[in-house]
């Protein structure tokens, strides 16, 4: 649950830059977040909205898309998506659970995207050579200023 | 897409928690690189509050060389993942995260798996972190140096009397000079007299070309692995503990 941590770098990210480009505020910001992450996305806003106020970025949009997690096996060639290994990533959640403060179990992946590799293989051919199409929990895709 | 990137933020504020970073690899697998980043944090540990950052993803030393009798499992908090707290020392390593599982990773997935480790690694204030790198100038080596090289830093270099070795730690501090990566200096590993006698004179002019020190000589000592066995600290050896009070001291004025 470092959601916290992760909306202050996405403030400090965008008030630098429109620091730089002499802004006189930020209106709009459109973000990408791994479905593999699993980001509690409301904390992630409220997260947003409070570390914005008195910065150039105070009252600016932020929108959010979840990409969707897409497997392809390097090997045999087989896709896959999340969906179709709920169970094994559930029951993942019991061995490499990450515990917080407040109790909640997170994957490892919650912190780290990538560890993904090291925790699920192809559910055709086993092999663990895959590939996916998001690598990060998170991306800031546009930034809207107003000069 | 948007080049304003936060894990890059992220990582910046997570490692300036540590006064100082001190980056120990070397270009050549087998030099011992773990050992010696553990003989320094062991040894600094006494007096600092020191950090150890285990950066080979695909081969993590560091929980055996640290952690072997602990059970605890890793926690996190809201601003990340908190690392194991043994006294002064606060270690994090992979390994603690995946155990023993493979990880198998490359191109974007690797360089993006190493910056979401610096990223989301909640650091408790430090004196030093020392940085653990895996053999290599991949992803490993150079996602953190963008990063550490705007930070207070020095680079230690671990090589052995090789000829095996001695090429490869040659291109590697090239390769730092070209990155303008401050280098503190070189610990010649796993020195032996007679084996080393072969190789005194490559050594030196290796250390006057680059106009590098040598910060010390860590001798083999075969009683190492009978430690790692038995789940003990490596300064028990006497030997190593020797060199390692030898050493730190120097790293520590360097850096000052």
């Amino acid at each position: 649950m470092h959601e916290w941590s992760i909306g202050k770098a996405i403030v400090d990210a965008v008030t630098n830059f429109a620091k730089g480009k002499n802004a006189r505020r930020v209106l709009r910001v459109d973000i990408l977040v791994s479905e593999i992450a699993q980001l509690d996305l409301d904390v992630l806003r409220e997260a947003y909205k409070i570390l914005t106020q008195g910065t150039l970025a105070e009252g600016s949009k932020l929108n959010i898309e979840i990409e969707k997690a897409e497997f392809t096996c390097n090997n045999c060639g087989y896709k896959w998506t999340l969906k179709d290994i709920g169970d094994i990533f559930s029951d993942l959640a019991k061995k490499y659970g990450i515990v917080d403060e407040e109790g909640t179990i997170d994957l490892p992946t919650h912190y780290m995207p990538m560890a993904i590799h090291a925790l699920i293989a192809c559910p055709q051919c086993k092999s663990m050579n895959f590939s996916l199409n998001i690598t990060r929990s998170v991306e800031i895709k546009a930034i809207e200023i107003e000069r | 897409m948007c080049r304003v990137d936060p894990l890059i933020e992220l990582s910046y504020e997570q490692l300036s928690k540590a006064k100082r970073i001190i980056l120990i690899g070397g270009g050549k697998g087998g030099v011992g690189k773990s050992v010696i980043s553990a003989g320094i944090a062991f040894s600094l540990s006494k007096n600092y509050k020191v950090g150890v950052l285990d950066l080979d993803l695909q081969g993590p030393a560091i929980p055996v060389l640290f952690t072997h009798k602990l059970k605890e499992r890793l926690r996190g908090d809201k601003e990340g993942l908190k690392p194991i707290i043994l006294g002064n020392l606060s270690v994090m390593s992979l390994g603690f995260i995946v155990e023993e599982r493979p990880l198998p990773l490359s191109g974007r997935d690797r360089a993006d798996a190493v910056l979401e480790f610096l990223a989301h690694i909640h650091w408790n204030p430090l004196d030093y972190l020392i940085v653990d790198l895996p053999p290599g100038m991949g992803d490993e080596v150079l996602v953190p140096l963008r990063i550490i090289k705007k930070l207070k830093h020095g680079f230690i270099v671990v090589t052995r009397s090789s000829r095996l070795a001695l090429p490869v730690t040659k291109r590697f501090i090239e390769f730092l000079r070209k990155e303008q990566v401050k280098i503190l200096g070189v610990i010649e590993n796993m020195y032996e007299p007679y084996l080393a006698s072969k190789y005194e004179e490559r050594v030196r002019e290796l250390l006057n070309r680059y106009e590098v020190e040598l910060l010390g000589k860590v001798p083999y000592d075969p009683y190492l692995e009978s430690l790692l066995l038995n789940e003990r600290n490596i300064l028990e050896s006497e030997k190593l503990a020797r060199a390692f009070r030898e050493i730190s001291p120097k790293v520590v004025k360097l850096l000052n």
